[in-house]
């Protein structure tokens, strides 16, 4: 049994783009167009707040500049610019300042986290408790670590947590990329680092020895897929973990080393989604989708699935999103959901499309539909390609001009669970005449299904281990405790990692478990999951480095330099 | 928000002394820190006097006693990549090339970088510190994990340039133009301590500017580096940085410099270390002692007692990498 007391400090999203808006009235009618991940929980919330049908208020997002959870939901300055624009009779626009986004959209609340875990010899997890508080703010939220020892990725027949919320007089908590599961991990995986170390175990295998094949969370249901094994042993091998691990402690002042963390992210996504698809009479094709581009690529991956079902040129596709008054329902666009969610939708849409279309060209080439294949724009019969029409050659698709499909995102099949998995490696080098810390490779393996577009998987996984990196090493607010103002809300004083602080060494190593039960394209959830574990396997890499247990985020030189003073005192 | 200001371009270095003798008058160089400050409120700007068009403060040549003259114009990029300056003055390279990021280099000049007003985010934020005429400090009973050691009196700013140590360890003299003509003074001498002026981190009067920057000729086999620890690989000042030199590469120094950054309201020349090196070897126990003897005196505040171990831990690098 061990006992080991956690902490993390306030992060803030802090988007590249800052939060704002324009709004203006048409009659009784309000038009918003605003940076937002989701306009129909938007077009809703604001609805309500200004006692309209959902029917008169119509919000826009074509584009946006960055959210991590920021702009997830409604926030004050829409509402203001719709009662200004009211009041005025003008459009209005109310963009924050770079200050206003640290203060009030939103942040990760700082957490302090006391564990306890047993575990057998032969590595079998016993028990975990963890008591667990938050700062949330003035308002409620909900963002706390216990949810990723609750949604546990290993097995344990005891589990137990508590958590307290406090409320402060300071900038509210909101969704940060895989809201409460960071901070989760930043305990739960360095105590499966002790724990591994107690045993005399490999912290890969201690892993291992405990991963389930179904959900306990989830009364012990399956997983469609779990590629976590998988993470971990394919990843341990692309890093040289066994290697990197065995080697000696180097003399002089830079101490090298290695670590390992593991996670799921405990969000499936909830349907509903819906797709319209149109193929024209000239061969191109209208997709309508309601979500927003984050800026993970959602547009190219939908337009992928659609020219994939219907064998036309992604170029032929013109796509038409996020507005409440021409597209379709979608659900915000966060929690890792809008691929898991809306790429099926997408598809049933194309495929009903195709169906039609299949149909028009089995009347003129007189051939079953069965015997017809879709490519290149167009349809032939599959043993005589020469025989084949374009598309725009088919008179049916002529006389009506345009073919309509509409997609629905079916619900999840009863009694599983569908879940992403994830295991980041880490080596890190530490100057212990500075304290300055140096990640000089990284490792992430991910079952996140399959790959809808390796470029965009990439970017994902990137961007999370460098905001892992940021949350592990240099993030942090800093409230003045004589006045309780922020400090550090601007960009220089707020240090988000720089180009220099990733490792030009880090590897994105897709894991694909071809799972065809948990959606229509076997897509799992990714955004989130590539942030939660990265700190703790720097974290554990850095133990592995030091001897020194860093428990406290984010580990700057001068906290690393105050532990390696104090260890150097004990020993 | 940014205040309303007038423009003034100067035409030539008496036409912007005489417009700088107008309250609220200031001077914009390469404007890195002058926008920040303005839009920050930092100080009052009425006007704002461009001296980008004075070509003869531009441009790095050599003097004729053999030194160098840096025009104050002249970007940190350009001296971060001169090659005289690389190969005879290696420290002011480094630290030019350490500072903020590529952008920032390529814009701000050598004379606005020792000339730049300090980070506390007391001074810099919306607190009325006794810097801006307030009647306290913040930091001292505050978030002072970036505040100074050494030499702090009422107020506890670090001076945050990474060219100014390397100057002092160069020994380089400042020249300063203003209405009655212009004086050359060392550069140890052009910054002031809180004790002595709370308002401001240098010498130069309102209608003064700095015009150019002199190092002296080199010395033969003077070994110099730069190490700058900050939290964050670039745009970030320094939580502690060392500004070493040593001559010569054998045998027992003869000529040691050790100034740091980011410890002190000015570059902090410390002699007690360079007396622990000099007349012995440069190994790890005369670079022990060297930085032993930086860190007597030392007066942290509740959450910067890191800088003095840091502070051991750069000058004991930094020395090494010379020997």
């Amino acid at each position: 049994m061990l006992e080991q007391t956690y902490r993390t400090s306030h992060e803030v999203h802090t988007t590249m783009e800052v939060h704002g808006c324009v709004g203006g009235w048409d009659g009784d009618k309000l038009t918003v167009w605003e940076s937002s991940q989701g306009v129909f929980p938007q077009q809703k919330d604001l609805a309500k707040a200004l006692g309209l049908p959902l029917s008169s208020v119509r919000v826009i997002g074509h584009y946006m500049g960055g959210g991590f959870g920021s702009k997830a939901e409604l926030s004050k300055h829409t509402i203001i610019a719709a009662l200004l624009a009211r009041k005025t009779a003008r459009p209005v626009k109310l963009f924050l300042t770079r200050e206003e986004t640290f203060l009030c959209v939103g942040n990760r609340p700082a957490n302090t986290m006391t564990l306890r875990a047993g575990v057998g010899k032969d590595g079998t997890l016993t028990a975990l408790h963890l008591v667990a508080r938050g700062t949330v703010g003035a308002y409620r939220e909900w963002a706390m670590p216990g949810m990723l020892v609750r949604f546990l990725y290993l097995l344990c027949p005891n589990v137990r947590t508590e958590e307290t919320e406090c409320y402060i007089n300071a900038g509210k908590a909101r969704s940060m990329r895989a809201p409460g599961f960071p901070q989760g991990a930043w305990a739960l995986e360095q105590m499966m680092d002790a724990l591994a170390e107690k045993i005399g175990m490999d912290p890969v295998d201690l892993r291992l020895k405990n991963i389930p094949t179904f959900s306990q969370r989830r009364g012990n249901q399956p997983y469609t897929s779990t590629g976590l094994k998988e993470c971990l042993v394919e990843g341990a091998r692309a890093f040289g973990w066994n290697q990197a691990r065995s080697l000696p402690r180097q003399e002089g002042p830079i101490a090298r080393g290695v670590g390992v963390a593991a996670c799921l992210w405990g969000w499936t996504g909830a349907p509903p989604a819906t797709a319209v698809v149109k193929l024209f009479a000239d061969g191109s094709v209208n997709l309508n989708i309601g979500c927003t581009d984050i800026g993970t690529g959602v547009k190219t991956v939908m337009a992928m699935v659609v020219a994939e079902e219907l064998g036309v040129a992604v170029e032929k596709i013109q796509i038409e999103n996020a507005d409440t008054a021409t597209t379709q329902y979608a659900q915000v666009t966060g929690g890792s959901q809008t691929v898991v969610l809306s790429a099926p939708a997408v598809r049933a849409a194309a495929l009903a499309v195709k169906h039609q279309l299949l149909e028009i060209a089995a009347a003129e080439l007189k051939r079953p539909a069965s015997e017809l294949l879709i490519k290149d724009g167009k349809v032939a019969p599959v043993n005589e390609p020469e025989k084949g029409k374009a598309f725009s050659d088919l008179q049916g698709l002529n006389q009506r001009q345009e073919l309509v499909g509409i997609g629905y995102r079916d619900p999840y099949p009863p009694g599983k669970v569908p879940l992403p998995f994830v295991a980041h490696f880490a080596e890190v080098e530490v100057n212990t005449r500075t304290g300055e810390v140096r990640v000089v490779r990284m490792l992430a393996a991910h079952d996140s299904g399959r790959v809808m577009n390796l470029l965009t998987y990439r970017n994902q996984v990137f961007g999370g281990v460098t905001m892992g990196i940021g949350f592990g090493l240099t993030e942090q607010r800093v409230l003045d405790r004589q006045t309780g103002k922020m400090v550090n809300a601007n960009w220089h004083d707020y240090k988000i990692p720089t180009a220099k602080d990733v490792p030009a060494d880090l590897t994105c190593l897709p894991i694909d478990p071809h799972d065809t039960e948990c959606n229509s394209v076997g897509a799992k959830g990714l955004g989130e999951p590539a942030t939660i574990p990265t700190a703790a396997a720097i974290a554990n890499a850095l133990y592995h480095a030091t001897g020194i247990r860093a428990t406290e985020s984010p580990i700057t030189p001068s906290r690393m330099l105050q532990l390696l003073t104090e260890h150097k005192g004990r020993s | 928000m940014l205040r309303q200001f007038s423009y003034k371009r100067a035409e030539s270095l008496t036409d912007a002394i005489g417009t700088l003798r107008q309250p609220g008058a200031r001077v914009l160089a390469g404007g890195t820190d002058l926008l920040g400050c303005v839009r920050d409120g930092v100080f009052d700007t009425r006007t704002v006097v461009s001296i980008n068009g004075l070509a003869q403060l531009r441009g790095i040549r050599r003097t004729p006693n053999g030194g160098l003259r840096i025009g104050a114009l002249t970007t940190l990029a350009e001296v971060a990549e001169n090659d005289t300056i690389r190969r005879d003055y290696a420290v002011l390279a480094e630290a030019a090339a350490s500072a903020a990021s590529p952008q920032l280099r390529n814009q701000g000049t050598i004379g606005g970088n020792i000339c730049q007003r300090p980070r506390c985010w007391y001074f810099r934020g919306n607190f009325h510190c006794l810097r801006k005429g307030g009647d306290m400090c913040y930091a001292v009973n505050g978030e002072n994990q970036y505040h100074c050691i050494f030499g702090g009196s009422g107020c506890f700013i670090v001076h945050p340039s990474d060219t100014a140590p390397a100057l002092v360890a160069l020994e380089a003299q400042v020249r300063i133009a203003g209405a009655h003509g212009s004086r050359t003074i060392p550069i140890e001498s052009f910054f002031v301590l809180p004790e002595k002026n709370l308002k401001q981190e240098n010498v130069l009067a309102n209608d003064e500017i700095v015009t150019e920057i002199l190092l002296p000729r080199p010395v033969a086999d003077l070994r110099s580096t730069y190490r700058k620890v900050r939290e964050r690989g670039a745009w970030d000042f320094a939580l502690v940085g060392v500004a070493a030199a040593a001559h010569p590469r054998t045998g027992p120094v003869s000529i040691a410099r050790i100034v740091l950054s980011g410890v002190a309201p000015i570059p902090w020349r410390s002699f007690p270390a360079e007396k622990a090196l000099e007349g012995r070897r440069l190994d790890a126990d005369s670079a022990r002692d060297a930085a032993a003897a930086a860190v007597q005196g030392a007066q942290p505040l509740e959450e910067n007692r890191y800088k003095v171990a840091l502070v051991r831990g750069v000058i004991e690098e930094a020395l090494l990498a010379l020997a």
